[in-house]
């Protein structure tokens, strides 16, 4: 099967926490853009694109929340969902619920991705890790 | 086993939102629903990886149908060719429920100038269905 050629990788992980929730779910980049807070960039490609693999969620907020994976284009405004999780809230007597996504995801070159968590949670964090590659 | 040599290529991501505010405008294959998410370029062409399909809040049913375009007129019916058709089910904008996730791989080679067009099956006035396309370029 034609592919990628086999370049050598730099990881590139990129990480982000937020306690600001949002249930809007209407698709707009300018709402990214207009709260920071709410959203975060968690990942940009690298000038000869990436590869994507793992999606890390771990969740402190004790609610169930509503998850989402964004990606952009750096020179527009709108977004569009690449994963949507609901996680969750922890089971009795743990402190965190954890979620892991695979993704096999070749990513264009200076793309950009977000997050966002759907509930308001002062004090308490989801953390988002986000493990991918470098071409 | 044979196989295609390998040859260098390029990652590319096109994204389209659709609901009913934007497909009234864009271009037309059978109804007037659809939009152009990715065209093959001219000299080498593609292979068409994979898509995401992600819904979340849309209250109502549709289905999505992904169409292979020759290149030519996609007003033309018999230039257009049905790749893939899937329910989208209803979801609810709340955070309890299960939000619509798919992935779905198709790894097929796309000629030069060929066009990937996505197409709804109903309107969904305020929301929208997402979907990433994972394509690589010769």
């Amino acid at each position: 099967m034609a592919d990628l050629p086999i370049f050598i990788q730099t990881p590139n992980t990129g990480i982000a926490q937020l306690n600001e929730g949002v249930e809007s779910y209407v698709v707009d980049g300018s709402i990214i853009n207009n709260n920071p807070t709410k959203y975060k960039k968690i990942f940009t490609s690298g000038p000869n694109g990436s590869i994507l693999t793992n999606f890390i969620i771990e969740s402190t907020t004790l609610q169930e929340e509503v998850v989402r994976l964004m990606i952009k284009d750096p020179n527009s405004n709108e977004v569009a969902y690449v994963h949507i999780v609901n996680v969750p809230p922890p089971l009795v007597g743990e402190g965190q619920q954890h979620v892991e996504i695979k993704l096999n995801f070749k990513m264009q070159a200076n793309m950009e991705l977000y997050v966002s968590k759907s509930k308001t949670t002062p004090g308490r964090e989801v953390f988002f890790t986000l493990i991918g590659g470098n071409f | 086993m044979n196989t295609l040599p390998q040859y260098p290529t390029t990652a590319k991501n096109p994204y389209v939102i659709l609901n009913n505010t934007t497909f009234v405008s864009e271009p037309n294959v059978i109804t007037n629903t659809s939009k152009i998410l990715y065209t093959s370029p001219n000299e080498k062409g593609s292979l068409f990886q994979s898509l995401f399909i992600c819904a979340w809040g849309t209250n109502a049913q549709t289905h999505l149908k992904v169409w292979l375009n020759n290149g030519l007129d996609f007003n033309v019916v018999a230039n257009n060719a049905l790749l893939f058709k899937h329910i989208i089910p209803a979801t609810t904008p709340n955070t309890h429920m299960a939000p619509f996730n798919l992935f779905r791989p198709f790894e097929i080679l796309l000629q030069p100038k060929t066009r990937i067009i996505v197409q709804l099956g109903n309107s969904l006035p305020n929301t929208s269905i997402s979907i990433v396309g994972c394509f690589l370029e010769y």
